[in-house]
């Protein structure tokens, strides 16, 4: 569902120039909650921006659902992460200014639906989160974890191909972390697939499948069981 | 510490120089507008002759048809100016300590020497007590005495125009002039000399000019001086001679009493009313006795010396002044915000929050002092602009004097603070911790 | 649209969006009266005249002495001017219309004190007057050459038989009929006939009501003042003054020529302040609108680099740049029209002060309309440049810690 097959990102500027990705591959298949690992510089950001689509890279192949996504123009960039990416950040990243409801809103506005199915839409992703109630509260009435729970109803809301989420537990405290957590396996387990980056190893434990960076190359875990061993022959054969 | 407020206000507003430019630019364009509009309304409001103003009344005489009034759209008002007659015989009862006839007529000086070829001057026809009366000040000599009034001598007032032109700025009393064909000895150079409004002739508005010369109202007849200035008539009379004209109804001369207590006017009044019964049994007057005595500012209200206009560019302008304080407590609201994240930081290393506010008052005051200064500056220019505009009008009426740059000060320290107070005071609101937490 | 979230996002922004809505509203009060006025001393200044104002030269001539022939030097004067091949037609004239100027008189339709005369502007010129105007007389017939009076000072007084209006006076004297062929009485009570009509042309004073209102009768008198009118060639006026001002003064030398300029210029003097006025009005409007559009620029570049990270996560979120754009612009026009709507009462208000302060007339409400749409665009330029600034901001800001 998800491919990514030597991917390199560089980032220059004016004295140095990092490579930030180096040849990537990865594959995630529909219904997988794979955790994205590796110390700090080893390229999770820029992973997780390309595959939300946020950045581009220099060479390589990105496909979703068989889709060449690589070499799209803005907009389209953007349709594609309207309608086939959940969003969950570290920092939840709701808009102040927004109460819940027109939080959640956001997305779907953008994908232009109407406003009963918007509405249907927003009350049923705030239920599954279980801040039915608030939809009219600020963000900044809300405690963390109810935060994070609005933004995850955000990306659900929009029935995202997949979710992507960037240390959704990084600014919480331990108990609201587990209640994220366990939210997200319960969305796993309702079929959603999941790429989660962390740097925390036992939050990728709670995840079925592991992928290790390292300077921006693999260091594990970049295909599926099946695919594994095709996948590494054939990145050997290139590298 | 008001130097360490001063360093850190300019650091702050070189931070965002557009903003900042953009606040010293509202004001300053702001006060420039407003003040232009206050100056010329002011000049024009203002009292010409301050010390005297309540002393000097100006006269009517309802001399006007039987059948309809001077103003038909207001009947109460007798006509604004005098027949020749009555001047005349005012002047002759002498009621008041000192009075003046005059009008304004157009005079051909003809220079000595060879190439010089003759000029036109304007001149005020009046009798000697005008000089002490409206008091304008003289480089040389003065003005004539009662005596020469009476034997119509020909004497004259210059102005220093005119006696830079002919005798090159010297002292030249007692020197000869030919006006109207006629030699003329001078009695005295008046110096500048600019009443404005022009309040002794308001006639046509009361921003033209004064006259260049002065000369002695008892020489109308001889000379046959006309009136240059406007002239009301009603009778049908049939005019022959230059006699025929003076003799008639018709009125075309301004008239002043000076009358220094109010016991004075009171007499003055019954003196007018009584001449006026008198003159009804030789069969003139037919109207109802309406004869009226206006102080100075009395009579430049009469007159609405302040147009239309005026007020409304001043209303407008301060609307105007409205718009840039609105723009500027948006901008300095938005700036202050911009930097909360400093104010709790300070406010966390120990400053208290009048140390807060004051330094934002700081640079609210230097920003308002530029603003100021510029706008003083562009007010300056932009009256220059409209003195070239209106050649018409005097340039004193786009002069700005003292009282005028205080005032402009005043407004914009005002403006600056209005405008600062508030979001200085706002952004301080804000309890230390909350913003340093989400930054 | 997204219109609902934006009003509530700027809800949360009370007193900056409150601040700028008043500042248009204030803006539009301004704009809208200032726009009236200014349109209305146009209309004004761009009356009509009857006259063919740009070719025309006033001269006006004072002599010096009282032992002068003034028939004669009359007579010599415009048999000068009407020969000068530059010149097209000369008259002599009381007073130059449109300088404010004039004099003027009162005409009754009997021969009856109790009757209130008319009051209406004179002019006084000689058989090739309303051709040296350019007026056009539509019916009845000029003045012959016998009819012209030929006055000397000390001459009997002798008022005019027959006499020309405008159409204006005409309908305000005979009101239910034809002004033409009717008689007037002057104020001793003498006849007068009306043998023409002109269709229009104003008089001598911009400021009064009865412009419109002028008669004309055939007399030259010789004063010390002369006023002589010229038409001149078209094209050839401006070099043809110099011209006439040296030669007059050679024709007689005991004599000031106190004035020979083009018409244009004493009628824009007229209108000196009008003018003035208008200017004035233009530079504060011009002022305002850049002023507004300045600080809509400001703010909306200020906001734009608050909000850096909520666009970023708009981006993220599937925001086109368009709708980024789009939202920027949507939220100007909200502030922008709750700032007119404002403005709209502000306007009536102070349109009122002025109607009843300064007996200005009423407000068209046009003036309205067209200052909102001039604000409208003006703010949405302005927020356009920082709006386009900020659909450069990468989606990528979204995933930035801080």
């Amino acid at each position: 569902m998800l491919e990514m097959d030597q991917v390199s990102k560089v980032y220059r500027t004016d004295r140095v120039q990092t490579r930030a990705l180096d040849g990537l591959c990865v594959q995630v298949d529909a219904g997988e909650f794979v955790a994205v690992t590796g110390p700090s510089g080893s390229g999770k950001t820029t992973f997780l921006n390309i595959a939300g689509l946020l950045e581009t890279f220099e060479s390589g192949t990105y496909k979703l659902e068989g889709e060449d996504v690589g070499n799209l123009d803005d907009a389209a960039r953007s349709r594609i992460r309207n309608q086939k990416i959940g969003f969950i950040f570290q920092s939840f990243n709701l808009i102040p200014d927004l109460d819940i409801f027109d939080n959640v809103d956001v997305p779907l506005r953008y994908r232009g639906m109407k406003a009963p199915e918007r509405r249907r839409r927003i009350e049923d992703a705030l239920l599954r989160v279980g801040l039915g109630s608030r939809s009219r509260h600020l963000p900044s009435q809300l405690s963390g974890g109810q935060q994070q729970r609005v933004a995850i109803a955000r990306a659900l809301a929009g029935d995202p191909l997949f979710l992507l989420a960037d240390e959704p537990t990084g600014n919480l405290d331990t108990q609201m972390a587990g209640q994220v957590m366990e939210l997200l396996q319960e969305i796993n387990q309702a079929g959603t697939t999941i790429v989660m980056v962390t740097h925390d190893p036992s939050l990728a434990a709670m995840a079925s499948r592991n992928i290790t960076l390292l300077d921006g190359k693999l260091e594990s875990g970049g295909t599926t069981q099946l695919g594994a061993h095709a996948q590494d022959l054939a990145c050997s054969l290139i590298t | 510490m008001f130097a360490y407020y001063l360093t850190n206000a300019i650091r702050s507003m070189r931070r965002n120089p557009a903003l900042t430019l953009l606040v010293v630019a509202a004001i300053a364009v702001g006060i420039a507008v407003s003040m232009t509009m206050l100056t010329v309304y002011y000049v024009m409001a203002s009292n010409p002759i301050p010390r005297k103003s309540e002393q000097l009344f100006a006269v009517q005489l309802d001399s006007w048809n039987p059948l309809r009034p001077f103003d038909s759209d207001r009947p109460e008002r007798p006509p604004h100016q005098m027949t020749w007659r009555d001047v005349n015989a005012l002047l002759e009862a002498g009621y008041a300590s000192r009075q003046a006839g005059m009008f304004e007529a157009e005079l051909v000086i003809t220079p000595q020497g060879e190439n010089q070829l003759p000029f036109e001057v304007s001149a005020r026809v009046t009798s000697s007590d005008f000089f002490p009366m409206f008091e304008p000040s003289f480089r040389y000599g003065g003005g004539w005495d009662r005596q020469a009034d009476r034997v119509s001598a020909q004497v004259m007032v210059i102005n220093r125009k005119i006696n830079d032109r002919l005798f090159g700025g010297e002292d030249s009393v007692g020197r000869r002039v030919t006006v109207n064909g006629r030699e003329f000895t001078i009695t005295g150079v008046m110096d500048q000399w600019e009443p404005m409004p022009r309040f002794y002739d308001v006639i046509e508005g009361g921003l033209d000019e004064v006259s260049e010369v002065f000369v002695p109202l008892s020489l109308t007849p001889r000379m046959k001086f006309n009136s240059a200035g406007s002239d009301w008539g009603w009778k049908p009379e049939p005019i022959r001679s230059f006699e025929d004209w003076l003799n008639s109804e018709a009125v075309w001369l301004q008239f002043w009493a000076e009358l220094p207590t109010p016991e004075d006017k009171a007499a003055y009044q019954a003196h007018i009313d009584a001449y006026v019964m008198e003159q009804k049994k030789l069969g003139r007057f037919e109207r109802p006795l309406n004869n009226q005595l206006h102080d100075v500012m009395e009579w430049m209200a009469y007159h609405e010396i302040v147009q239309k206009d005026v007020r409304v560019l001043v209303g407008l302008g301060f609307l105007f002044l409205v718009v840039c304080l609105l723009s500027s407590v948006s901008l300095l609201l938005t700036k202050f915000e911009g930097r909360s994240g400093e104010m709790s930081l300070r406010r966390a290393l120990g400053a208290n929050k009048t140390q807060v506010i004051s330094q934002n008052l700081i640079e609210v005051a230097v920003i308002g002092t530029c603003g100021g200064a510029i706008g003083i500056t562009l007010t300056w220019a932009s009256l220059n602009a409209l003195g070239a505009a209106i050649t018409r009008a005097p340039q004193a009426l786009f002069e700005i004097d003292t009282t005028m740059i205080v005032t402009a000060i005043a407004v914009s320290v005002c403006t600056s603070l209005l405008a600062g107070i508030y979001p200085a005071v706002k952004t301080c609101a804000i309890a230390p911790a909350q913003q340093l937490k989400t930054q | 649209m997204e219109t609902g979230p934006i009003v509530r996002a700027l809800l949360h922004h009370k007193t900056g969006t409150f601040l700028v809505a008043l500042q248009i509203a204030v803006s539009l009060a301004i704009i809208v009266n200032a726009m009236f006025i200014i349109n209305a001393r146009i209309e004004k200044m761009n009356r009509p005249t009857g006259m063919d104002v740009a070719n025309l030269i006033a001269i006006s001539i004072r002599s010096t002495g009282d032992d002068s022939d003034g028939l004669a030097d009359i007579r010599r004067d415009l048999d000068f001017l009407r020969y000068h091949p530059d010149v097209d037609q000369a008259t002599v004239i009381n007073h130059f219309p449109l300088s404010g100027s004039g004099s003027g008189t009162g005409l009754r339709t009997l021969p009856d004190e109790n009757v209130t005369p008319t009051s209406t502007a004179r002019y006084q010129l000689d058989e090739y007057g309303l051709e040296t105007l350019g007026a056009n007389l539509v019916r009845g017939r000029n003045f012959r050459p016998e009819e012209v009076q030929m006055r000397s000072p000390g001459d009997e007084p002798q008022t005019a038989e027959v006499v020309i209006v405008t159409q204006a006076l005409g309908d305000e004297l005979f009101p239910q009929q034809d002004p033409l062929g009717n008689v007037v009485y002057w104020g001793n009570m003498e006849p007068a006939t009306i043998i023409g009509i002109v269709d229009h042309m104003q008089g001598s004073w911009v400021n009064w009501d009865g412009l419109d209102r002028n008669l004309f009768h055939a007399r030259v008198s010789a004063q010390n003042f002369v006023r002589y009118l010229v038409r001149s060639r078209p094209g050839r006026r401006d070099a043809l003054i110099p011209v006439l001002e040296s030669e007059l003064f050679k024709l007689n030398r005991n004599r000031v020529i106190r004035e020979v300029s083009a018409h244009e210029d004493i009628v824009a003097r007229s209108y000196e302040l009008d003018r003035a006025m208008t200017n004035i009005l233009i530079a504060v409007i011009i002022l305002l609108v850049g002023l507004t559009a300045l600080v809509i620029t400001g703010l909306a570049s200020y906001f734009v680099s608050q909000r850096t990270k909520q666009i970023g996560i708009r981006r993220a979120l599937g925001a086109t740049r368009m709708d980024i754009l789009r939202y920027f612009l949507v939220e100007n026009w909200l502030i922008t029209t709750l700032g007119a709507i404002g403005g709209c009462l502000l306007t009536v208000g102070v349109g009122y002060w002025l109607e009843t302060s300064f007996d200005l007339p009423r407000l068209d409400w046009r003036y309205l309309g067209a200052s909102i749409l001039v604000l409208w665009v003006v703010s949405q330029f302005a927020a356009y440049w920082p709006a386009r600034r900020a659909t450069n901001i990468a989606p990528a800001v979204a995933t930035r810690s801080v």
